[in-house]
């Protein structure tokens, strides 16, 4: 004699619940977040080594102008640029 | 030059030719006095007492002695030289020596006027550009 196949009949409480799928959001919008955060800390990490950790120290030449060392007055009608190389 | 008071600016622009190591410290030396607001001075010692340093191996102790007469903390001198903070301005006036065609030094530029060497009638053409711009302003 075939044995009957059993099967549950929903009962209304199952019904009810909602059906609980292990991902609640699509899948590739958790992935996109999570790439964007790592994307955001990897960009943040660079500037911040590039323009922060290395930054240049700039010379403090007191009295010199555009780093350059000038006598006489800017807007002078003569202007004597020298290069000179002190050997 | 000092006839010339208000006609005239000069615009120095200290080079290492060729990279030579001892120019090198000498222009950085100056560069860094000028971080004490010395500039100046250790610029004329630097040619006053150059038979005392540029003929050896290595100036920097020297030039350091001869800083101090002049009230320079050598000890931030020597460390601002050793640390090359000063070679892209040094950089930048080589390679702007370079696009104006300047392959020796000293070499003067009196406006567009080219002089180059020591021996120079730089009075006679500081006198003859000053006509000239008076003549093109009237």
């Amino acid at each position: 004699m075939a044995k009957k196949l059993k099967t549950r009949a929903p009962t209304s409480s199952s019904l009810k619940q909602p059906l609980r799928n292990k991902h609640s959001q699509p899948f590739w919008r958790q992935n996109f977040f999570l790439g964007s955060c790592i994307l955001a800390f990897v960009i943040g990490v660079g500037v911040i080594v590039r323009y922060v950790l290395f930054q240049p120290v700039l010379p403090n030449l007191q009295g010199a102008v555009d780093n350059r060392y000038t006598r006489g007055n800017a807007g002078a009608p003569v202007i004597l640029k020298e290069f000179s190389d002190y050997t | 030059m000092k006839s010339f008071a208000g006609q005239i600016q000069l615009v120095l622009y200290p080079i290492a030719l060729n990279d030579n190591p001892k120019s090198l410290a000498a222009a950085q030396s100056a560069l860094c006095a000028g971080e004490q607001g010395k500039f100046w001075e250790m610029h004329h010692m630097l040619y006053e007492q150059q038979t005392q340093w540029s003929q050896l191996a290595s100036p920097l102790p020297r030039i350091s002695e001869l800083a101090k007469g002049l009230g320079i903390e050598v000890a931030i001198l020597e460390g601002c030289v050793k640390s090359e903070r000063m070679r892209p301005i040094l950089d930048a006036n080589r390679v702007q020596a370079r696009s104006l065609q300047v392959h020796s030094t000293p070499t003067v530029f009196v406006n567009s006027q080219r002089l180059i060497g020591a021996e120079n009638d730089f009075i006679g053409t500081i006198q003859r550009e000053l006509a000239r711009v008076k003549r093109s302003s009237q």
